[in-house]
């Protein structure tokens, strides 16, 4: 069954890669595609083949494998627990039956072969134990144990990590914050662009507040980014608690939540005054303007505007018109163009600090600054996925990198001294183990067991 | 890429191309000789290969991780490595290289195709979970190569019968099973590090473990197979021509992981 199982999911995460996933798939490549294929979007919608990470028949496969897991694991422990405080005798005839196995002769008694086989044994770190049964004595070996835990760790890993995940699913929250540099935002469901995931069992906002302090990328060659760091403090009632540079791959942990730093831009100031001088309008407005040459938009409601802009960070004109030198704003020039309604009112480069005319109104851009964006993650199931992803590798480790192997023997008197049958078996890698008993042989060989090698 | 290190390069796939004729020729005419020829310019190329990525690395500043031809320069290192190294243990086993050698070359001719231009470690790429995911998705998936060489030998040998010289010069088909079987499963406990690695990294990079971004599910479904493979040996008792049929069959999986999905250019893994 959990081969059919595996089969299941593996094949359902197959056809996952290969048929467009809602919500997953790029929007508009989705709706071309759906487009493009009524028929078959129709079918595959219905088999829920469009969404399998999200389908019914997708978490009854998982569910059932996870149930599975856990029945496989359970029965396996008891026989494992036996197994462990058991050292079984074999027979002559057992022994021989075994891969690997060999008889030898020596003039030495009985005791002293027992003895010889022991140390050797012992210091090729097998468990050694020793039965006397009459003039028999049995010999059982064993080390690699911990390899059939290995398994139950491994198994029992997957139950662990869903537990997680359905802890996950019902405490993990993900919000989008975006700040300017100087900017002071509070930890409250108002200062988030957006909720990226609300946990089912409800968020509560702390109420502390964040600043951006300053933001700085560094370009290889003025274009391909090598480092960006952010400069984050964190106030608590006004006072400074904490500052720590924000990296990409290095979040700030606060009070139970990440900020992950994700996205940055540029923030140009823009400042709109009347002819006599009245501020209209005055703000940094986070607009996308990376790469170089990518229009974004915003309105001054209040004065009926609407403008496109696109940046020029470090200026220079070519013969194909303005372009820029690197990423760094050395020489910020905006390009812009102002709608009032439907009517072009400007276009045009604008310098820092320059202005445009609009009528009787100047818009100047005052001022640049880069605006960062951070993924505030609030994941209290961290600890139960990762202590299932390490149990998995511990499980995983101990499973196929020790190699369980088992050695009998069985000493007995004979006329003329001792006789020694011994045998062993290594599962699943008997071939490879034939080697390891080969010298084992040749080793008691050299002691007299059996004359020269 | 720097004048030297063309040179290099260059030198170490003409070294592998001629190992790899010597390998095809000493199995085909069952020349013992040949093959033992094709150790020595694969173990030539090797040490060549080194001196190339030593001196990217130096270069660069970081180890060669970044782009489809410093993956393909690092991951056909990791598996010849892994083939020179069981040579140590096994050198009756030479002929392995028979598939080894020629599946490095196609990396590093596919990689030479993409661009091989020297870039800096850009921030995505500064984090210690990269080496540790990155490195051991080199072993796991050079694991899985030579296991699936491996397979190939023993199923060569099963089917000789014994009545060659060539053949009969190997280790017995058991011993051959057995290495494809440990390989695999070197192998599968790496790429379980390699995912665990990638799921941390994932989160402190991107806030999320999992994205079922075409790279991760491919990984998955590769580890599933793998996985598969593993049950079938240990609980079904699979062993010998049916193991190794899938040994090679499951090869398919680290195929698309490795260049298809990174052909396609879409996912998370595309760092722009």
């Amino acid at each position: 069954l959990a081969l059919i199982l595996l089969g299941v999911v593996a094949l359902a995460v197959v056809l996952a890669s290969f048929i467009p996933q809602r919500g997953q798939a790029d929007p508009e490549t989705y709706a071309a595609w759906r487009l493009a294929n009524p028929f078959l979007a129709r079918i595959l919608g219905f088999l829920l083949l469009d969404r399998v990470y999200a389908s019914w028949w997708f978490y009854v496969a998982v569910s059932l494998l996870l149930v599975n897991t856990l029945a496989c694991t359970i029965s396996r422990i008891p026989p494992l627990l036996r197994q462990g405080s058991r050292w079984p005798r074999l027979g002559e005839q057992q022994i021989k039956r075994l891969r690997n196995w060999t008889a030898l002769e020596t003039t030495s008694p009985a005791p002293e072969v027992t003895a010889i086989v022991g140390n050797h044994l012992l210091r090729r770190g097998y468990r050694f134990a020793s039965e006397t049964v009459g003039n028999r004595t049995f010999i059982f070996a064993r080390k690699g144990d911990l390899a059939r835990w290995g398994s139950i760790l491994f198994h029992f890993s997957f139950l662990v990590l869903a537990s997680g995940a359905l802890f996950v699913q019902l405490s993990r929250y993900v919000g989008i914050m975006v700040i300017t540099e100087g900017q002071t935002v509070t930890e409250q469901r108002q200062d988030y662009l957006r909720t990226a995931r609300f946990p089912l069992l409800g968020v509560k906002h702390q109420g502390f507040q964040v600043r951006l302090e300053r933001f700085e990328p560094t370009y290889y060659r003025g274009v391909v980014g090598t480092d960006y760091v952010a400069e984050l403090v964190i106030l608590e009632e006004g006072r400074e608690v904490r500052r720590q540079e924000v990296r990409v791959n290095q979040p700030l942990n606060y009070r139970g939540l990440s900020f992950v730093l994700e996205k940055y831009g540029f923030s140009p100031l823009f400042v709109l005054e009347d002819a006599t001088g009245r501020e209209l309008f005055r703000g940094y407005v986070n607009l996308v303007l990376l790469p170089p040459g990518t229009k974004d938009f915003f309105n001054i409601p209040e004065a009926g505007l609407t403008v496109w802009a696109r940046l020029y960070p470090d200026l220079v004109m070519e013969e194909g018109g303005p372009a820029t030198r690197s990423l760094l704003p050395r020489n910020p020039v905006v390009y812009l163009e102002v709608k009032e309604g439907k009517k072009e009112v400007f276009r045009g480069l604008l310098p820092l600090n320059g202005s445009a005319v609009l009528g009787d109104r100047r818009l100047t851009f005052a001022d640049l600054r880069y605006w960062t964006q951070y993924q505030v993650i609030r994941d209290p199931g961290k600890e139960v996925i990762f202590g299932g992803l390490w149990l998995g590798l511990i499980g995983l480790t101990l499973r196929y990198l020790i190699t369980p192997k088992q050695i009998w023997g069985l000493v007995q008197e004979i006329p003329r001294g001792t006789r020694l049958i011994i045998g062993g078996t290594a599962p699943q890698l008997d071939s490879l183990f034939s080697e390891e008993f080969a010298s084992l042989e040749r080793d008691l060989r050299k002691e007299g067991i059996g004359g020269a090698p | 890429v720097a004048p030297l290190e063309g040179w290099l390069f260059w030198a170490s796939v003409l070294l592998y191309s001629i190992a790899s004729i010597s390998f095809l020729g000493g199995v085909v005419f069952k020349k013992e000789r040949l093959a033992g020829y094709g150790l020595l310019l694969c173990l030539a190329g090797y040490i060549v290969q080194t001196a190339a990525i030593a001196l990217r690395w130096s270069i660069t500043g970081h180890p060669p991780i970044i782009g489809d031809y410093e993956n393909a320069l690092a991951a056909s290192w990791v598996i010849l490595g892994l083939f020179l190294v069981l040579q140590l243990r096994f050198p009756a086993l030479r002929p392995v290289g028979v598939a080894v050698v020629p599946f490095s070359l196609l990396m590093l001719g596919y990689g030479v195709t993409r661009s091989p231009t020297l870039q800096p470690l850009t921030p995505v790429f500064r984090s210690p979970w990269l080496f540790v995911h990155i490195g051991f998705a080199w072993l796991a998936y050079g694991s899985y190569v030579v296991a699936a060489g491996l397979a190939s030998l023993f199923l060569l040998k099963a089917r000789s019968g014994g009545g060659s010289a060539f053949y009969a010069h190997l280790p017995s088909p058991g011993v051959i099973d057995e290495l494809s079987y440990r390989f695999i499963a070197f192998g599968f406990v790496a790429d379980s590090v390699m995912m665990v690695a990638g799921a941390i990294w994932a989160n402190s990079l991107w806030g999320s473990y999992w994205s079922w971004d075409p790279i991760q599910t491919w990984s998955l479904i590769c580890w599933l197979v793998y996985g598969i493979y593993l049950h079938l040996r240990v609980i079904h008792g699979w062993r010998r021509e049916r193991a190794a049929w899938m040994a090679i069959a499951a090869i398919v999986t680290v195929i698309v992981s490795f260049w298809a999905t990174n052909y396609l250019g879409v996912g998370l893994h595309v760092f722009r």
